[in-house]
């Protein structure tokens, strides 16, 4: 046993579990461009609307 | 609506670069050694900045344009680079203290590149509160051509900050495995398009309204 905590102590150490930042990192790129999107999109559908009208 | 047949270019390829980038980023590229996945932030964090720099280029030209010829057109242009730039500085914002609390243990530090980036986001949200709560009136048109002239010039000292002033976080210069720089390549094209689509679509909105704003005047 002892050798075997000796054995796992001697391997380099292991890549720090930041995958949970990585992900709310993209979730928020999504929002930010996705909430604006939705803005442009009202706008668009709107001036569109507008342009139909006339 | 103007800019149709490029608009629907622009967003085509933004599509296509956006779903490879984030394949690559996701299942292709290999994971950093010392940070871990949170690095992979990396891939859309800094062609957002890439792309906030040149909008705000963009809405600086355009605006000393405005100021010279009083054509509405340039001031239309502007108002449409520095509202995208707006949004992708904001991504910057955002995901750079997420990373930093992974990597450096804090959502924030009060260091040169990082003060500076905000004061450009403050500038820049003094510039839309303007343009919302003053009309549209060829004077404000002006004042706000003039704010967005001054903010551009916060740029080059967000982006030399680290050089001028140094930095205890951001390395002044970045190298990349080959499988890195690829994605980072990919990404980067596929943010641009996204940015180029976005402006192209605001721009095409803002000639609509503007359109009708004179039709109603008249």
């Amino acid at each position: 046993m002892r050798a075997l905590l000796f054995a796992l102590a001697q391997l380099p150490a292991a890549t720090p579990q930041t995958g949970g930042y990585m992900r709310a990192g993209y979730i928020a790129i999504a929002a930010i461009v996705g909430i604006y999107g939705l803005y442009l999109w009202s706008r668009y559908v709107a001036a569109r609307r507008k342009d139909r009208g006339r | 609506m103007v800019f149709r047949k490029w608009r629907m270019l622009l967003w085509a390829a933004a599509a296509a670069l956006n779903a490879a980038g984030l394949y690559m980023v996701f299942f292709f590229v290999p994971e950093e050694v010392t940070m871990g996945e949170v690095q992979k932030i990396f891939y859309y964090h800094v062609p957002s900045a890439i792309s906030s720099y040149l909008l705000f280029a963009l809405a600086f030209a355009f605006s000393i344009i405005y100021l010279w010829k009083d054509e509405p057109v340039w001031d239309t242009l502007a108002h449409a680079c520095a509202e995208v730039g707006w949004v992708f500085i904001t991504v910057v914002l955002v995901t750079g203290p997420i990373w930093g609390r992974a990597a450096w243990g804090k959502w924030w530090v009060w260091e040169p590149r990082l003060t500076t980036a905000l004061v450009l986001w403050l500038m820049y949200t003094a510039y839309f509160l303007l343009r919302l709560f003053s009309g549209h009136d060829p004077r404000t048109a002006r004042v706000a051509a003039v704010m967005a002239i001054v903010a551009f010039f916060d740029v080059p000292i967000v982006h030399f900050a680290i050089k001028w002033w140094g930095s205890i976080v951001h390395p002044p210069k970045v190298s990349l495995e080959p499988e890195m720089r690829l994605t980072f390549m990919v990404t980067s094209a596929a943010v641009l398009c996204m940015a180029a689509a976005l402006t192209l679509t605001r721009a095409a909105i803002g000639f609509a309204e503007a359109e009708k704003l004179a039709g109603e005047a008249r």
